[in-house]
């Protein structure tokens, strides 16, 4: 009896919640525009920003420094942070210093779309640059969208910039210029069956997506698909078993460490078969853990590796190592095509705030119609109002590793 | 290839995996059992093993000097948490210490990471050549040394605990604390060494795996759970029942992963454990009550 | 008759605490009000884990599985089948307790450290689904453009119409849990978690009752999840992971697992813990990026479970016994 009467009263609760919601809901959503005030969504960042940037350019960047993304996150936030200190360093821009309000989403999209919130409303920046990762950029565009701030995002996913979003710009190459470039090597060199591989999670997935819709064009058949985790520890399982298919090619759209597990497994299972991979392998360090099994892969990356091996010809030549000389000065560190994505995202603001572009809807403007011709690292941009990404398929390159280096196998 | 070969190389590639989620195992089991504490900061001694031989080794020091480094700085790290926060806390609940455990392991990740950077660093395997070949399967040297470095440490402690003095004391106290105090033996000093020695032998776990899957700073997580898993499995009081519940772990996942479906083949080998424990619910052979270790 | 004084005092605290929250609602900035609304879907969660922690004396490792399924079956139900989203709110909650009375039913026969490790697998399984059912779940990538929650003209939108959503699933979630311990369950709870055996042994279905609050903790966490798909308007399994766990029982240890209050003093803990990190760190350390942060977070956690091992809510516990033990010498 008294557990019925226990229940009954637990039950209440909910019921109660409903009444409440329903009375509460109609007033304080009232989204009919005359009291816009009480949706409490950020305002529109209409009109130079006020307050606290009236000496300085307010930018807003939110990169994944921790968590599983921390190889991407790390060198894009390094890079911003020395062309701002550049830039500062030579007088601002227009007498007004660059600043820039970095937040960590340590990989998560919710922290991302929380330090957004921040840095529209507390900030009060006026672009953001940032979203390491498909899933946070993806997570922020609709509050971006709302808020009529432009967005230059430094992930591939191909849905970022497609369908155009009017605030929404891309810098990274897509998985959808990356794919078509590996399946056209395959079909000239006569390979139909191939064994596809990625790892489980935004950049793999979205490189079979590319995969899987493009491969026919190509004359190019799966013989057999396999996943992994990127923090799997061996690969040996999905490997024996693909082998068992006999595929001609072995092609697998991971980032590091896994994909140099990957090539030290099908080395130790001896598969004699050529393994392509994907830029996500375009890092020095593998080649140093995969060691003679990373002899003869050959993966489709940014021009950033193989600069010195470029035509003087190529206009992306002089930018590409500038780039790559003044980044390995300040930091020690090999440059990698991710912090070359933040230089291209962070000098095209420049170039819009130089241009007297200083509101949000002036530097979306000149994004979409004065980006022409942009020479960067990651590739040449042209943007318009059809295309936010604005790369062509010449921003990639493939590249071998051969002798313990990287080789320009075509220019 | 044939299903035989097939299946063989899928069992040596779990046994490779099995035999370093072991090491971590090992020591999880050793410390739950001393000090009643579940530390999930376990994996990232493992890291700080893989990621100080790894830098070392790019440094060009030789591969053993690495090694007994990495060894080292894992089993210091491993005291200085048990000093900085295990210790202190060692009247709490028994969950307070767990999520300080974690705290610890979240701080140590964020050191790594400003120390090592967030690329991946290399290791040189322990023993360069070709693969072995057992009847068309291939395992690599390094797997090799991580099942004899894990039989090695498990006789070290097996030769510890039965036939050294201090090892029988430390029995006595996992059985009976009030009993091993009237002998003179101090909980504290004792929490404190297991630590040293769980360090110590899952930063030897970290340092074996590094040529295998490169050091990160972010390996540490995985490792954790997968080991506390191994314990689980093997019952959480028994080294060597902790051993078996790795590998077992290990092969279960490459079989199913391997055999069934890449994507699901964590969740069929998770089934299939958990079926397993329904029907031994107290784990895979502690037939009596109470600790071992 | 202790019960009745205990309710009123509760009911006077919730007042007090909606009113808090009013007066912060109507000065905060948009940026704040959405730390608020994150505190209060974590609350939600943390009520029901503290439920299973601190009165069945079960651990779960794995709540950030059915927090994701809630807000995968919401945001599935209201993309891809076009369901209105409150309707999906119910079905997210029903469904996440039926999978976890399915999956509870044997794991709960396990002893503390099996039940840890059962669900540990068991928000892996479900994080493994969540990316490799990609033709329902879109996979890694997730789902993106999930509708705002609206019946006819009316939508839910902007922080503070959010706040009445998230914090008053929290107040219900606090209320229920809160009918639940003072009544006979309760009783049986406690006794179930001081020794399981003895419980059984006065006839008390020890496993029944633990499956129970294992499900309705879940169904709290659904009902969380579906509420975070609409807010974020984005799911991905990302958020879904191992990490989230471990947060979801941090904030109920922070906040003390034995007191239902513990539960939004953890997840605001937490929350603003890791939002003060990221804002004050870099203005005391010029030049502090996350990877600072992540150690100063760890520290200052380990300082927090240190300083309050019994949650952060202990001293003014003490001073409120303190304060009511004057009152009643007076009286």
């Amino acid at each position: 009896m008294g557990r019925l009467r226990a229940l009954m009263s637990i039950g209440l609760w909910p019921l109660l919640l409903a009444v409440l919601v329903a009375g509460c809901a109609a007033p304080a959503t009232n989204t009919g525009g005359s009291s816009g005030g009480e949706t409490g969504g950020p305002e529109p960042a209409q009109g130079p920003p006020s307050g606290p940037a009236s000496g300085s350019i307010p930018v807003g960047v939110i990169v994944s420094v921790t968590g599983a993304a921390s190889t991407l996150g790390k060198p894009e936030r390094d890079t911003l942070l020395m062309v701002a200190e550049e830039i500062n360093a030579a007088g601002g821009i227009g007498g007004k210093k660059l600043e820039l309000f970095v937040y960590d989403d340590e990989s998560d999209p919710t922290k991302a779309v929380l330090a957004l919130k921040k840095l529209l409303n507390e900030h009060k920046v006026v672009t953001v640059i940032g979203g390491t990762t498909s899933t946070s950029s993806l997570a922020m565009i609709p509050e971006i969208e709302r808020a009529q701030v432009p967005f230059l995002s430094l992930a591939s996913d191909m849905r970022i910039a497609t369908p155009v979003k009017k605030w929404v710009f891309k810098v990274a190459q897509g998985d959808d210029l990356v794919v078509p470039k590996l399946l056209a090597y395959l079909q000239k060199r006569g390979i139909r069956n191939v064994a596809w591989m990625n790892s489980a999670n935004d950049y793999g997935e979205g490189g079979k997506r590319e995969f899987e819709a493009q491969a026919k064009r190509y004359g190019i058949t799966a013989v057999g698909f396999a996943t992994f985790k990127a923090d799997d520890k061996s690969m040996v399982p999905q490997l024996t078993n693909l082998r068992a298919k006999r595929p001609e090619a072995l092609l697998v759209y991971t980032t590091v460490p896994s994909g140099a597990i990957v090539a030290q497994n099908a080395r130790q299972l001896g598969y004699d078969i050529p393994i392509l991979q994907s830029n996500g392998i375009a890092n020095k360090a593998f080649i140093e853990q995969a060691k003679e099994a990373a002899e003869g892969v050959i993966f489709t990356a940014g021009k950033l590796l193989v600069a010195d091996q470029l035509p003087d010809s190529d206009p992306q030549k002089p930018i590409l190592l500038a780039y790559r000389q003044a980044f390995e000065a300040k930091y020690n560190d090999p440059a990698n095509t991710f912090g070359g994505h933040a230089w291209d995202a962070i000098q095209m603001l420049v170039a819009a705030l130089k241009a007297g572009a200083t509101e949000p809807a002036a530097i979306r403007d000149y994004l979409e119609r004065n980006i022409q011709q942009f020479v960067g690292v990651t590739g040449v941009f042209t943007f318009t109002p059809e295309d936010h990404n604005g790369l062509k398929e010449d921003a990639l390159v493939l590249i071998e590793v051969r002798n313990g280096a990287w080789k320009l196998l075509e220019p | 290839m044939d299903a035989g070969t097939m299946v063989l190389q899928l069992m040596l590639s779990g046994l490779t995996v099995g035999a370093i989620y072991a090491l971590v195992a090992v020591g999880f089991v050793l410390i739950y059992n001393v000090t009643g504490v579940l530390n999930f900061a376990q994996g990232e001694f493992a890291a700080v093993g893989a990621l100080t031989g790894a830098w070392l080794s790019m440094r060009g020091l030789p591969l053993w000097v690495c090694v007994v480094l990495a060894v080292l700085v894992a089993a210091a790290v491993a005291a200085g948490v048990e000093r900085a926060v295990v210790h202190p806390a060692r009247q709490s609940r028994p969950m307070t210490v767990i999520m300080l455990t974690i705290g610890a392991g979240m701080a140590l990740r964020g050191a790594a990471l400003l120390v090592f950077g967030t690329d991946p660093l290399a290791m040189p395997m322990f023993t360069e050549g070709e693969p072995i070949s057992i009847g068309g399967a291939t395992i690599l040297w390094q797997t090799v040394w991580a099942l004899v470095l894990c039989l090695l440490f498990f006789a070290a402690l097996v030769f510890f605990f039965e036939k050294t003095y201090t090892g029988k004391a430390v029995r006595a106290n996992v059985m009976n604390r009030f009993a091993a105090r009237l002998y003179g033996i101090r909980p504290t000093t004792l929490s404190f060494w297991v630590f040293v020695v769980g360090g110590a032998v899952s930063g030897l776990a970290g340092v074996v795996v590094a040529p295998i899957t490169g050091a990160t700073y972010d390996m540490g997580l995985m490792l954790s759970m997968k080991g506390f898993v191994a314990a689980v499995i093997g019952g959480l009081n028994n080294a060597a029942a902790a051993v078996v519940g790795a590998v077992l772990l290990g092969v279960v996942e490459s079989l199913a992963t391997g055999l069934l479906s890449s994507g699901y083949g964590d969740v069929i080998s998770f089934a299939l454990l958990l079926a397993m424990l329904l029907v031994r619910p107290s784990g895979l052979w502690s037939r009596a009550e109470g600790k071992r270790v | 008759m202790a019960v009745r004084v205990k309710t009123r005092r509760y009911i006077g605290m919730i007042a007090v605490s909606v009113a808090a929250l009013a007066l912060l609602a109507w000065g905060a900035s948009p940026y704040w009000l959405s730390v608020l609304n994150v505190i209060g879907l974590y609350t939600v969660v943390a009520v029901g884990l503290s439920l299973l922690m601190g009165y069945a004396g079960q651990v779960s490792l794995g709540h950030a599985g059915f927090y994701g399924m809630g807000a995968y079956v919401a945001a599935v139900l209201s993309t891809r089948l076009g369901w209105n989203g409150w309707l999906t709110l119910p079905a997210a909650v029903l469904l996440t307790m039926a999978v976890a009375w399915v999956v509870g039913r044997p794991a709960v026969r396990l002893r503390e450290h099996y039940l840890a490790m059962a669900t540990l697998g068991l928000g892996m399984v479900f994080h493994i689904v969540m990316v490799e059912w990609e033709a329902v779940t879109g996979g890694s990538s997730g789902i993106v453009g999930i509708p705002a929650l609206a019946v006819g003209p009316w939508t839910v939108e902007g922080e503070r119409a959010w706040l009445i959503l998230t914090w008053g699933a929290a107040a219900m979630a606090l209320a229920m849990a809160y009918s639940l311990v003072t009544s006979p369950i309760g009783r049986a709870l406690r006794a179930i978690a001081g020794s399981e055996a003895a419980a059984e042994a006065l006839g008390i279905p020890a496993s029944r009752y633990k499956l129970a609050v294992f499900v309705l903790s879940a169904g709290f966490a659904g009902l969380a999840g579906a509420l975070y798909a609409f807010y974020v308007t984005f799911v991905s399994p990302s958020s879904f992971g191992v990490m989230m766990s471990i947060q979801f029982v941090m904030m109920v240890v922070v906040g003390g697992g034995h007191r239902l209050w513990g539960a939004p003093a953890g997840a605001a803990t937490l929350v603003l813990l890791g939002e003060g990190v990221k804002a004050y760190l870099p203005a005391l350390l010029p030049g502090a990026g996350g990877e600072v942060q992540l150690v100063f977070y760890g520290l200052l956690l380990i300082a927090i479970l240190l300083l309050k091992p019994d949650g952060v809510l202990t001293g003014w516990a003490t001073w409120r016994r303190k304060r009511s033990g004057e009152h009643a010498r007076a009286a």
